[in-house]
């Protein structure tokens, strides 16, 4: 990690996190790094029904899940919590797995998951993630058949192949211009490397 | 069109993380290396409790095909993977991540085979004692993986790249 993000803000103390993981070692090493970037609301279930019953107590500003480890329903709790009444639906849910395997990348995905991590965690992979989380602006979709931030990462239209399904999609064609083309200038100044501040 | 409904909500984590007392991520990260050197020691013997398992459970084979046998073990091996790297094993759970894949492929394609889990379990109690491999280990570890290439289902291609001409 460079310097300029080394010098970047961060703090979990006001986060309220739970932690469901069937696993204590791994909740532990969760729970350790967490509360290394100042977490003091962590929460820890080890099943369905601890996890439920923590999240019917209140708020929560971020969920980590194990889906794997967290039992036999460990896939269906995430839509569950997307599709339940109240604030945590909307809570920030980071799904870690041991084993990175197409179909279950897909299902935590499917489910509801902001983002995926693979284990073995550390610090500073997760510490991004959370910070991605923090910034990130995607809404919340919800329709028959999932419930969960929109899974579209980049707004690039609909699948390739595909004619799209939402009034906002536009087709594959592109149309003629209507604006007047961009001074090389203009171009430049979009290439020209510039500094950032996270 | 399906019916599809949009919301959004105001980001709680990036609100909360805003109302705290600023830290650099160098601190956030130095805290929390420090604290897992604290649990290294309980990851180390949760490595050595589950290699026992795995080789337990692998000593008590079936005489018969039984799925749900290969679902024990791969879920001995899931629980592995994490605490091998915190316990300055990283060899350990790249092991274990392989025998995943390999009991995945196993599951997947209904095999019944034991040659490849007990590479990886004897491999695993190898790797547990990097210090007297040396080198080795990541021979040992690179061995695994054509194994793994043996048996391990690979992920279809995904239909958002386009096709070569």
């Amino acid at each position: 990690m460079n310097e300029e993000k080394q010098s970047f803000r961060f703090n979990l103390e006001k986060v309220r996190v739970l932690i469901f993981d069937g696993d204590a070692m791994s909740t532990d090493i969760m729970a350790q790094i967490l509360s290394g970037f100042g977490a003091k609301n962590i929460s820890k279930a080890t099943s369905v029904e601890d996890a439920k019953r923590f999240l019917g107590q209140g708020r929560y500003d971020l969920v980590v899940i194990d889906p794997a480890m967290a039992g036999p329903n460990g896939y269906d709790f995430l839509p569950w919590l997307r599709r339940t009444p109240g604030d945590n639906r909307f809570a920030h849910v980071l799904v870690v797995t041991g084993h990175t395997q197409h179909a279950r990348i897909s299902a935590a995905r499917d489910s509801g998951a902001n983002l995926v991590v693979a284990k073995p965690l550390t610090p500073v992979v997760i510490l991004d993630r959370i910070a991605w989380m923090a910034r990130e602006k995607r809404p919340y979709v919800e329709c028959k058949v999932y419930a969960g931030p929109d899974r579209r990462f980049k707004f690039d239209g609909p699948p390739v192949g595909s004619e799209g399904r939402r009034d906002a999609d536009l087709p594959p064609e592109v149309g003629d211009a209507t604006e007047p083309n961009m001074s090389q200038g203009d171009i430049d100044a979009m290439m020209a490397p510039r500094k950032v501040t996270l | 069109m399906s019916s599809l409904q949009r919301y959004f909500p105001s980001n709680q984590l990036a609100a909360a993380l805003s109302k705290a007392t600023p830290r650099t991520m160098r601190e956030c990260l130095n805290q929390a290396n420090e604290n897992l050197r604290h649990i290294a020691a309980a990851c180390l013997a949760h490595v050595d409790n589950g290699l026992d398992l795995l080789e337990a459970t692998l000593a008590s084979w079936p005489d018969s095909k039984k799925p749900e046998y290969l679902q024990d073990l791969y879920q001995l091996s899931l629980r592995l993977i994490g605490a091998g790297t915190v316990a300055g094993l990283p060899h350990v759970d790249r092991a274990a991540r392989s025998l995943c894949d390999v009991l995945d492929g196993l599951i997947t394609r209904d095999l019944w085979e034991k040659g490849p889990i007990e590479v990886h379990v004897a491999s695993m109690r190898l790797l547990r004692d990097p210090a007297a491999l040396g080198a080795g280990a990541e021979a040992i570890v690179d061995g695994l993986q054509l194994v793994r290439a043996r048996f391990a289902v690979e992920p279809p291609p995904s239909p958002m790249k386009p096709k070569q001409a």
